[in-house]
């Protein structure tokens, strides 16, 4: 599983060595932390992860020609110019043109702007699912936990990209069904998780301590499960867009998912299969962004896990410090 | 300044003083069912237990590992229902099917027992502020507004020691004996009459045991809250406690004064346990007449019939292996549950 793999990580090995002053308890700052510094020690924290760097140095530039490739003078996306069929990289065609003559670089924008929403809206989808669903069948007693419990078995014993091409099938292709067949796909996965860790969280010492306050089920589930689970979710939700995206790029690959005219990265690679000979450009563009994209939301999952956590953090900074005591005292 | 008054509220409230003690417990008893079908079977943590705490009386429970003294706290906090026996908090007995009443009994029960537990890092939310976590006992009891509660789990964290700064700061941040004042400070923010300490200090370094140890008994002597501590580590008990029951595979062995308690056990099981605690004058050491015990506590499951420790007990007679002895009171404000004291 995915998941797995990220959380077997040990955190050193990403962590940078500067030094962070954030973690260590020292009772002399006693200013009280203002609004705006903490925002500012936040960002600066986030930005001291070497994984989050990475992650928005990839993801930024993609994100925003995604965003702006509306308004990009990139021509006509569709309008076919068989003058310019097959034309490899030039300085009129960056990343050259297809068989019609419609130029790779702005047909990949394109397609990226789709990839994002797709991939962004089919993990949000799960992660409210999932932490919905999940929440309700560990809180709500041993029933609804029986049924939610064995309906995800049930649901999990398909692959997930199966499980997308039924939806697909069911309803027909396009981006919209994509999305929620995506979403639904990944949904097993985060209700399985979510379960998992809202029981860990509802037998904890610190839900007793809330007991002993008195406190309602919808206050803990708000005040201490929700907050306690969402990190890991968010990990995971990123893992989901970039699954999202790698099975959207497939299923438009298979002609489920997008349909041409309209550009998206996977439909783009189906069209340059064919030449991959002559015009390898046309299949290797759209399929290295696919590559860059999903690559970035993996270390941004990584960076989140190791920001979100508090415990973790002061891990981090714990193996930092001792690092560095080594390396003086040798 | 606003943290003064309230510092001041929390030490000039004392508590009244009655005849009728705080908590009385007859007969309790909790039984945990394992497993299911052939494998199921009872587990008979707590196994009619008496217990009575007065007003501003500090109660050790003692035992070794398993013997039922968590779940007792853990019964007596209201986390886990009893299976049968009855408590009577203050002259009213707590009733424990969740119907609407027995809640609202159960809400009225949070603001007079407390707890504190034994891990004071995984008693504390890590994502929350730890201000924040003293200010959620308040705010789910609807107690005062939230600038006065604010300002009362600042008092309360100058009180335990810690600086008012320190409340914006998560639990991940602070040493486990801060922590473990956090969580004292958490306990007392409803001022309750009853603090339940299960093993408050076991997972603290020995240094940092003695503070703790220390703040506990300030607050007592100052507030007047009676402490019901739940430990393993004699010499603490012993420190701390008016009054010492010892606990053994969910029943009570012997109940005692401190003094007297430690200067002449009664019980064959007491002896046996205070003659392992190490005394640190090494020519005292090697004289010393000690009670070994041999053998591992008997499963709760099926606990031995008769007296339960007759299967270790050095004393055992035939007498003990067949009729359980009762808590017979003894002169002096003690009892032991043996034939032969």
């Amino acid at each position: 599983m995915t998941l797995h793999s990220t959380e077997t990580r040990p955190p050193e090995a990403t962590a940078p060595p500067a030094p962070d002053a954030t973690a260590e308890v020292a009772p002399a700052a006693a200013a009280a932390p203002t609004e705006p510094s903490m925002v500012r020690a936040g960002v600066r924290s986030f930005f001291r992860n070497r994984n989050n760097v990475i992650a928005c140095a990839i993801m930024v530039p993609l994100v925003s020609i995604a965003l702006l490739s509306p308004w990009l003078p990139l021509g006509n996306l569709t309008q076919s110019n068989l003058l310019a069929s097959l034309a490899p990289p030039s300085l009129e065609h960056p990343f050259g043109t297809d068989k019609l003559g419609r130029d790779i670089l702005a047909r990949t924008f394109a397609g990226l702007r789709i990839s994002i929403l797709v991939g962004l809206a089919a993990a949000t989808i799960s992660l409210l699912g999932g932490m919905i669903i999940g929440t309700l069948a560990a809180t709500l007693g041993k029933r609804v936990d029986a049924a939610v419990s064995s309906l995800v078995d049930v649901l999990m014993a398909f692959p997930a990209v199966l499980m997308a091409i039924v939806i697909v099938a069911v309803f027909g292709p396009g981006p919209v069904q994509l999305i929620i067949a995506l979403g639904i796909a990944s949904m097993p996965a985060a209700i399985r998780l979510q379960r998992s860790l809202a029981l860990s969280i509802v037998s904890s010492t610190y839900m007793d301590a809330a007991r002993m306050a008195n406190a309602s089920a919808w206050w803990n589930v708000r005040r201490h499960m929700l907050p306690n689970s969402v990190a890991p979710m968010m990990v995971v939700a990123s893992i989901y867009a970039a699954e999202a995206i790698l099975a959207e790029a497939a299923l438009s690959f298979l002609g489920l998912g997008v349909v041409p005219p309209t550009p998206s990265l996977g439909n783009i690679i189906a069209d340059g299969q064919n030449y991959l000979r002559e015009a390898w450009w046309i299949s290797t563009i759209p399929g290295l962004t696919i590559v860059l994209l999903s690559l970035s939301l993996h270390f941004f999952s990584d960076g989140v896990r190791e920001q979100l956590d508090p415990a973790l953090r002061a891990t981090v900074m714990r193996a930092r410090k001792e690092r560095r005591w080594m390396r003086r005292s040798r | 300044m606003t943290t003064t008054e309230h510092d001041l509220e929390i030490e000039l409230d004392p508590k009244p003083v009655h005849d009728r003690p705080l908590l009385e417990v007859m007969g309790l008893t909790k039984h945990f069912t394992v497993g299911r079908g052939r494998t199921r079977a009872v587990v008979r943590a707590v196994d009619g237990l008496d217990l009575t705490i007065r007003r501003g009386d500090t109660v050790g429970i003692v035992g070794e590992s398993g013997c039922g003294k968590t779940t007792t706290g853990r019964v007596l906090a209201g986390l886990e229902s009893p299976t049968g026996g009855e408590i009577v908090v203050d002259g009213r007995q707590r009733v424990d099917e969740s119907t609407r009443a027995s809640r609202r009994d159960l809400r009225s029960l949070r603001r007079r027992i407390q707890m504190i537990f034994q891990d004071p890092l995984a008693s504390l939310d890590p994502r929350i502020p730890v201000g924040e976590s003293i200010v959620e006992a308040l705010a789910t009891q609807r107690i005062g507004t939230p600038q006065e509660r604010r300002a009362r789990a600042v008092a309360l964290l100058q009180r335990v020691g810690l600086s008012a700064a320190m409340a914006d700061r998560y639990p991940a941040e602070f040493s486990g004996g801060q922590r473990q004042r956090i969580g004292i400070a958490r306990a007392l923010a409803v001022g309750p009459d009853l603090v339940i300490a299960d093993e408050p200090t076991s997972a603290l370094d020995v240094s940092v045991r003695a503070q703790v140890v220390n703040l506990m008994r300030d607050l007592r002597d100052d507030l007047g809250v009676a402490f019901l501590f739940i430990s393993h580590d004699m010499a603490t008990v012993r420190y701390l406690c008016d009054e010492v029951v010892v606990m053994y595979l969910g029943r009570v062995m012997e109940r005692a004064p401190r003094e007297a308690l430690f200067a002449e056990p009664k019980h064959p099981y007491t002896q046996a346990l205070l003659a392992a605690v190490p005394v640190p004058d090494p020519v005292r050491e090697a004289q010393r007449e000690r009670v070994v015990l041999s053998g591992d506590l008997p499963s709760p499951v099926a606990p031995p019939p008769g007296c339960r420790f007759s299967t270790r007990c050095p004393l055992a007679t035939d007498l003990c292996r067949t009729t359980e002895p009762e808590l017979t009171p003894l002169p002096g404000g003690r009892a032991a549950a043996c034939h032969y004291v």
